[in-house]
């Protein structure tokens, strides 16, 4: 009976008064509302609402009193997607807020935790690269305390650790309210830590040491800063000691942050460390999809696996481009195709030489090694040489794709299967041997800043 | 009704008002003009059913009273008297004017069909007080990049909103984009789209005489309190684009430029365009500038402008429109540019003031 109320009232009223009064006032009018004693009406714009409510409010009641036998007042309403509707017979589809294209309904941080509730396991996308860690998160998360303790994540920028070690955070928060969880930056750690002994301020201890779950980001930072370090070793040695959960990331693995006092690396490295690597060209092109998903928006593959290949070792700047591209298609209001993608990517890839050189990288990686490029391309077949030159061969077989016998003829070898060999050795100990990992991550970075 | 008021500005708030009424409107009162007395004033409201203007001016009142009349009629046969007193009576809906050697008799009509104007009292959402300078400024800087395409209805309005209680105004269609930081303070948050239609009838709205404009909203309406006068429209429904994204972070100017220079150059190049849609080519060589045009029926152009050159190189190629209506709201001797390549987005900059920036899109070449 409700819509019909109002459309008995659009009905008699369209006869009583002229169409051009009819159509201007009454048109776009829709009843959205309507319990027992109130009915609600979205109109258009609040010229209408005015016109309704002050000289067709009397008329529109004595119809309403005809029709149902009791007066049921009408309240006005100008339709607007900002105000959501309160409705319970019609739930119009569209108007879901599209919580990743607005910037408006960014979620807020919790003030207690400081977790974001973005970060969660659902929406990590999970592949080669990271599952070792997401399962090692996730273990974390069911048994806090008790598994890995501490666990310890480190990989590049952009890479996702962040978005891990809140998941933690957040899954921990969710199944058990009652928990203390404290995720901060070791910058922010750094920096209250200062405030409490310049201002002689209480607490800063016990604020950290009677939780369950210290999600600490970006270790890193806290190198150097020795005073900070014992503090935090002893809030460390306090929780640890009490079987509550600590987390933490860095950019680094413990051995690898200078200046760490030994006391805290090795207490970083009982529990487990796991590092993020780069994803693979497969979980990038998930990301996308699951990205654009998000915003409802379809890419076509063509255009996703040219962003993916083309923003290789970054995820944060792969989700930038990515934002940009559907940013620009939503304002021009055409789909996102691989030509719009394309005038970005230059634009990504600005700080990056097009073409990196096999010379360039020849030379590159025999600086690092402290050799000069004619050793690496000389016969000799001693040790300190012949890793660097399996290394320089596979970067030029990883980097720029060069066949196997450009790759001997690059480093003086007259026999392409030594380069086959040498290629193989590398991918194989890459995955097994992490400070060769590093060597050659920090060769790329040498290559491509 | 019986009235004494003076020609002048009796004249200027009818030919405000008129601007609002539409004889074409299917409801044949809204291309009326509502005259009524209040107290020792005289009210003129005028609607459109999207923007609604309501002015306050002095006059003698002899007897209260009110009446609608055709808008246009009415308020070009007073801006056509001498700048005399007028004498204005209503007797049965005809409304009588005499002025020294003028007399008239209009036809009127009763103020009951006329709808009531619907003003933010006290529901406001937020409200704010914007210097009239700064307001205008913003308003010619921004207008012209409102989208025309009305399929596309949020583009075709201002983006007006907050961050960190800064007012920031926005519009774009797509191609090009005007940005304007940091108006105003503004305690309250706020995020509207204002229709550009309202914005230019405000800036009509503002004289001389006034500082401030006040402005109020709430969700769905904004309007601007101009002294006595009140203009209130609807603001547009909807969520604007994530336009920053767009926005290159990179801050490095790439050149200085001669904005006179560059005008000039500019309007010489576009003489060459017919053919490509307006396309000129910039591109930076040895602290120079150089614009070319070309079309292949007509001939080409080549300008030189001496620059400061920040960077190695420009090349890139803009619709001359667009690059000529930047030109036109950027008002510093000298001006930024900015580019990054031959695709991405190129940026002016009026030198030394960062809360100004007007965006193209470069054009495939």
């Amino acid at each position: 009976m409700d819509q019909a109320i109002w459309r008995g009232v659009l009905g008699e009223i369209e006869i009583d008064v002229s169409r051009a009064t009819f159509v201007t006032w009454f048109k776009n009018t829709e009843l959205v509302d309507s319990t027992d004693n109130s009915l609600v009406v979205s109109v258009p714009n609040v010229f209408v609402k005015r016109q309704l409510e002050s000289k067709f409010n009397s008329k529109i009641q004595s119809i309403i009193q005809n029709h149902t036998g009791q007066s049921i007042p009408v309240e006005f309403i100008v339709k607007s997607s900002k105000r959501r509707v309160v409705s319970r017979d019609i739930q119009p589809s569209n108007t879901e807020p599209k919580d990743s294209t607005t910037p408006s309904t960014v979620p807020s941080l919790d003030s207690k935790t400081n977790l974001n509730p973005r970060y969660t396991f659902d929406n990590f996308i999970v592949g080669g690269s990271n599952d070792l860690a997401y399962s090692a998160c996730q273990a974390v998360a069911e048994n806090p305390g008790t598994k890995y303790n501490p666990l310890f994540l480190y990989g590049g920028v952009g890479l996702g650790k962040t978005h891990l070690i809140q998941a933690v955070g957040n899954a921990i928060k969710l199944k058990n309210p009652n928990l203390k969880v404290i995720y901060i930056s070791s910058e922010t750690f750094v920096k209250e830590f200062l405030e409490s002994i310049r201002f002689k301020k209480k607490g800063f201890s016990d604020k950290y040491r009677n939780i369950d779950v210290l999600i600490v980001d970006d270790m890193q930072f806290i190198a150097n800063k020795e005073k900070t370090q014992e503090e935090f070793f002893h809030t460390f040695n306090a929780l640890h000691q009490s079987n509550k959960q600590i987390i933490i990331s860095s950019d680094k693995p413990p051995k690898s942050i200078p200046t760490l006092t030994e006391r805290l690396r090795s207490r970083f490295e009982w529990g487990m460390s796991i590092d993020i690597q780069m994803p693979d060209f497969e979980t990038r092109c998930a990301i996308l999809e699951s990205k654009a998903d998000q915003s409802n928006i379809e890419l076509d593959i063509e255009t996703v696996e040219f962003l993916a290949n083309s923003v290789k070792t970054n995820i944060r700047e792969l989700e930038g481009v990515l934002n940009q591209v559907l940013a620009f298609s939503e304002m021009r209001g055409v789909r996102p195709d691989i030509s719009i993608a394309e005038g970005f990517i230059l634009n990504a890839k600005k700080t990056r030489p097009q073409h990196v050189t096999s010379k360039q990288i020849i030379d590159r990686t025999a600086r690092f090694f402290q050799l000069t490029p004619v050793e690496i391309c000389s016969s000799k077949r001693s040790k300190h040489i012949v890793l660097p030159r399996q290394v320089a061969m596979y970067l030029l077989r990883s980097e720029l794709h060069l066949s196997f016998p450009k790759i001997s003829q690059e480093l003086g070898r007259k026999d392409h299967t030594t380069a086959i060999h040498s290629v193989e050795k590398i991918e194989t100990a890459l995955k097994f041997d992490v400070s060769l990992r590093d060597q050659v991550a920090e060769i790329k970075e040498l290559l491509y800043v | 009704m019986e009235i004494e008021v003076l020609q002048n500005t009796f004249a200027k708030a009818l030919v405000n008002a008129s601007r609002l009424a539409n004889p074409k409107a299917d409801l044949s009162t809204i291309g009326n003009i509502l005259i009524k007395t209040n107290k020792s004033d005289i009210v003129i409201e005028s609607t459109n059913l999207e923007i609604a203007s309501v002015q306050k001016i002095p006059a003698k009142i002899i007897k209260q009273g009110s009446i609608t009349a055709p808008g246009k009629l009415i308020a070009d046969y007073i801006n056509n008297l001498p700048n005399t007193k007028i004498t204005l009576t209503v007797k049965n809906n005809i409304i009588t004017i005499k002025s020294d050697k003028n007399t008239s008799n209009i036809h009127g009509y009763s103020d009951e069909d006329y709808p009531e104007i619907p003003l933010i009292d006290d529901n406001y959402t937020a409200k704010l007080n914007i210097d009239k300078n700064k307001l205008i400024q913003a308003i010619s800087q921004i207008t012209p990049c409102a989208s025309q395409d009305i399929t596309r209805q949020i583009l075709t309005g201002v983006f007006i909103h907050t961050v960190d209680k800064e007012i920031y105004m926005t519009a774009t269609d797509g191609y090009r984009l005007a940005e304007r930081k940091n108006i105003v303070k503004s305690n309250d948050e706020i995020e509207a789209i204002i229709p550009v239609s309202t914005l230019q009838e405000l800036a009509y709205n503002i004289n001389d005489d006034i500082k401030e404009v006040e402005i109020t909203l709430n969700d769905t309406q904004i309007q601007f309190t101009i002294n006595e006068n009140i203009i209130t429209s609807k603001l547009i429904d909807g969520t604007y684009p994530n336009y920053k994204q767009l926005i290159p972070n990179s801050n490095d100017k790439s050149a200085v430029v001669n904005r006179d220079e560059l005008i000039k150059a500019v309007k010489i190049s576009r003489l060459f365009t017919r053919d490509s849609g307006g396309a000129i080519n910039l591109c930076l060589e040895n602290n120079k500038l150089i614009i070319k045009s070309i079309t292949s029926e007509l001939g080409e152009s080549t300008s030189e402008i001496p620059v400061e050159a920040l960077s190695k190189t420009i090349n890139v190629t803009l619709n001359s429109k667009y690059l000529s209506d930047a030109l036109n709201t950027l008002n510093t001797t000298n001006i930024n540019i900015e580019s990054s390549g031959k695709l991405t987005p190129f940026i002016l900059k009026p030198e030394n003031d960062n809360t100004y920036q007007y965006i193209i899109m470069p054009i495939k070449s």
